[in-house]
């Protein structure tokens, strides 16, 4: 008898744990950028701390449980049996800390962000950030500035970990682009 | 039309929203905060370690991966222990405590009604399994599938009906001890005794005699004999003690009533555990999940896809997940009893021998720690620090103050067995659930049966 949670939201999926190295890779561009740097009531320092050290582990652990898989192909090995349940867990304590620690302080700074954009944008648009985004006539700061709300808005209704941190990268990655510097 | 199925995958589904939404509700600073956190993580490593080893052993043949499986499923069941333990009824507190327009009220709402919708559907679930078996009997080959197991649906029948029994039974020996029992010995024990107190006791004679008389139904509904069931005429016995005392002011017989009473609390309850447990630990849901599963896998193929075998597999899986939470809850029920008794026994040697009292508080108090399990909760706190006021007692040796903290750590314990009890004494209630489509099953092919003889 099997009852097994194969929803995205359990993190059951293995795709789930390399989507969200994925996530965090970009994440890590993004706060690399120091597009973010000057506003404080999100703390950006200890935010890109977080996201590397979930990074580093969780590529980390990925590539030790394949290693582990690839050894163990037909899974009769007790030994490795406790390594891999304890992969495992690192795996899931890593989305665990994105969706209760990582995700709240991204939703956080992207409404800093937000509402500073709003305040006060910049009136040059940075080409290179939204050449990729761009469509049609191409992007007005309006524009972008509502796409991001939209975004921040999707980001607190998506349930599943990978669905909102893909809303809040795209929301903060465009929303880089119109912050005054 | 009943109720509708609920999968096993939603259930997991449900206990994640639960602890997800109780960890966003909680403060960082409340050390509960870490324990659900902790629970969650066992549920999505469960969840993930559970769905690898079944695609890595599609063909169930693996020893091992057969193992881990059960491992995992019953890490899942301690998780849904916890979460029925600890979380709910912490959240209907909480809950009665908010007034409706309250900001965290619609939250708190959502969290109490998955939990208590949390065991009932996979009831349901089990009924209709049951029922589409029964409706399919019309046609030969389920027919035919069914009477192959007819003895495990019997079986099973009688099981649940001796397991409510022996709930109900220990049930009046619980009301006794933690409704009457203790109010009695504190109004006797006392130097005098007043006319209002005189008056509860009359009072508390008539309820502990309806236990008497619902005992006595109870146990020749279940066919009890013996050490089982003897304690009812002393309970009878006791309860005369009391009238007698009370009417005449008599304090030898009102003294003579908390022994007997003390007597049947210190040996029956471990007693009737002991056969509850045996019951619940022997209850053939398992193999009624396997007749399930027999009866499904000899369905023709058209039926087996269909509805009725989807119902019967559904059925399947949440007995499944139910027998591993009764075997994880009378595990956990039977050692805090062990406990109890171990504290009533303690309770005398602190008074009649204090150097048995201080050899035997190391391994009691390493015990609860064990039953702990390293966790925060709040119970787990405040068991802690009555257990270090003992030793702050003990060290200290002053005895009326090493009485009150033994007296306070006694209570803590027996407050979480009554929560463990409690949850499982609810489980069972429900499993009764399962006599009246089992019955109907079973009397639908003696029909049968007659019909063609």
């Amino acid at each position: 008898v099997i009852s097994v949670v194969v929803l995205e939201r359990s993190g059951a999926s293995d795709s789930t744990a390399k989507d969200l190295a994925d996530a965090l890779t970009q994440l890590d561009e993004i706060l690399r950028s120091h597009a973010y740097d000057d506003l404080e009531v999100a703390d950006v320092t200890a935010l890109r701390g977080r996201v590397r050290r979930g990074l580093v582990s969780i590529r980390t652990d990925l590539e030790a449980l394949a290693r582990l898989d690839a050894d163990d192909v037909f899974r009769t090995n007790p030994v490795f049996a406790t390594q891999r349940y304890q992969l495992i867990t690192n795996i899931e304590q890593t989305k665990l800390d994105f969706e209760f620690e990582i995700a709240p302080a991204l939703h956080k700074l992207a409404c800093a962000s937000l509402e500073r954009a709003r305040m006060g944008p910049t009136t040059d648009l940075d080409a290179e950030v939204l050449s990729a985004r761009s469509y049609g006539d191409g992007w007005t700061v309006e524009q972008v500035l509502d796409s991001a709300e939209k975004l921040v808005d999707t980001s607190t209704k998506a349930v599943g970990v990978i669905s909102k941190a893909g809303a809040l990268i795209s929301a903060l990655g465009l929303l880089a682009g119109v912050l005054p510097h | 039309m009943g109720p509708a199925a609920v999968h096993p995958e939603q259930d997991v589904d449900n206990l994640r929203f639960i602890l997800v939404k109780t960890a966003q509700l909680l403060p960082e600073t409340d050390p509960s905060s870490a324990d659900v956190r902790t629970h969650l993580l066992r549920l999505d490593t469960a969840c993930r370690c559970l769905r690898d080893t079944v695609a890595a052993d599609v063909l169930h043949m693996n020893p091992m991966l057969l193992g881990m499986e059960d491992t995992y499923q019953q890490q899942i069941a301690s998780v849904r222990v916890f979460v029925d333990v600890e979380l709910a009824p912490r959240h209907h507190a909480q809950l009665r405590q908010l007034e409706p327009d309250a900001s965290l009220y619609p939250d708190l709402l959502a969290i109490v009604e998955l939990e208590d919708r949390l065991s009932a559907p996979r009831l349901a679930t089990v009924e209709q399994g049951l029922s589409a078996l029964r409706t399919g009997l019309d046609t030969p080959a389920v027919h035919d599938a069914v009477v192959g197991y007819e003895a495990h649906f019997r079986e099973t029948r009688m099981r649940v009906d001796k397991l409510a029994s022996y709930k109900a039974l220990h049930d009046q020996i619980h009301t006794l001890q933690f409704s009457y029992f203790e109010f009695l010995e504190n109004t006797i024990n006392r130097p005098s005794i007043d006319d209002n107190d005189l008056c509860s006791l009359a009072q508390y004679e008539i309820q502990i005699r309806q236990i008497v008389d619902d005992s006595r139904r109870i146990a020749l509904r279940g066919s009890f004999v013996g050490s089982e069931i003897d304690w009812i005429d002393e309970l009878q016995g006791a309860c005369d003690d009391l009238h007698v005392g009370v009417e005449s002011l008599d304090h030898a017989r009102l003294r003579s009533a908390v022994r007997r009473m003390n007597r049947i609390l210190a040996t029956r309850p471990e007693l009737i555990n002991r056969g509850l447990i045996h019951v619940a630990r022997d209850l053939p849901l398992e193999h009624l999940a396997q007749a399930l599963a027999g009866v499904r896998g000899n369905l023709p193929r058209d039926d087996s896809g269909g509805a009725n075998g989807q119902q019967v597999k559904e059925g399947e899986e949440a007995l499944a997940d139910i027998a591993r939470q009764l075997t994880s809850l009378v595990e956990d029920h039977d050692a805090w009893q062990a406990v109890d008794v171990e504290l009533r026994r303690l309770d005398g040697a602190l008074v009649w021998n204090p150097p048995e009292f201080e050899f035997s508080w190391g391994d009691l108090k390493r015990r609860v720690e064990l039953l702990c399990g390293g966790e925060t909760a709040d119970w787990v706190r405040t068991l802690s620090n009555a257990a270090a006021g003992v030793e702050t007692a003990m060290a200290n040796t002053e005895s009326p103050r090493l009485r009150y903290a033994f007296a306070m750590f006694r209570r803590h314990v027996a407050r979480r067995f009554w929560e463990v009890d409690f949850t499982l004494k609810t489980l069972c209630d429900d499993l009764r659930q399962l006599d009246q489509p089992l019955a109907q099953l079973v009397s639908t092919l003696a029909a049968r049966e007659r019909a063609v003889t």
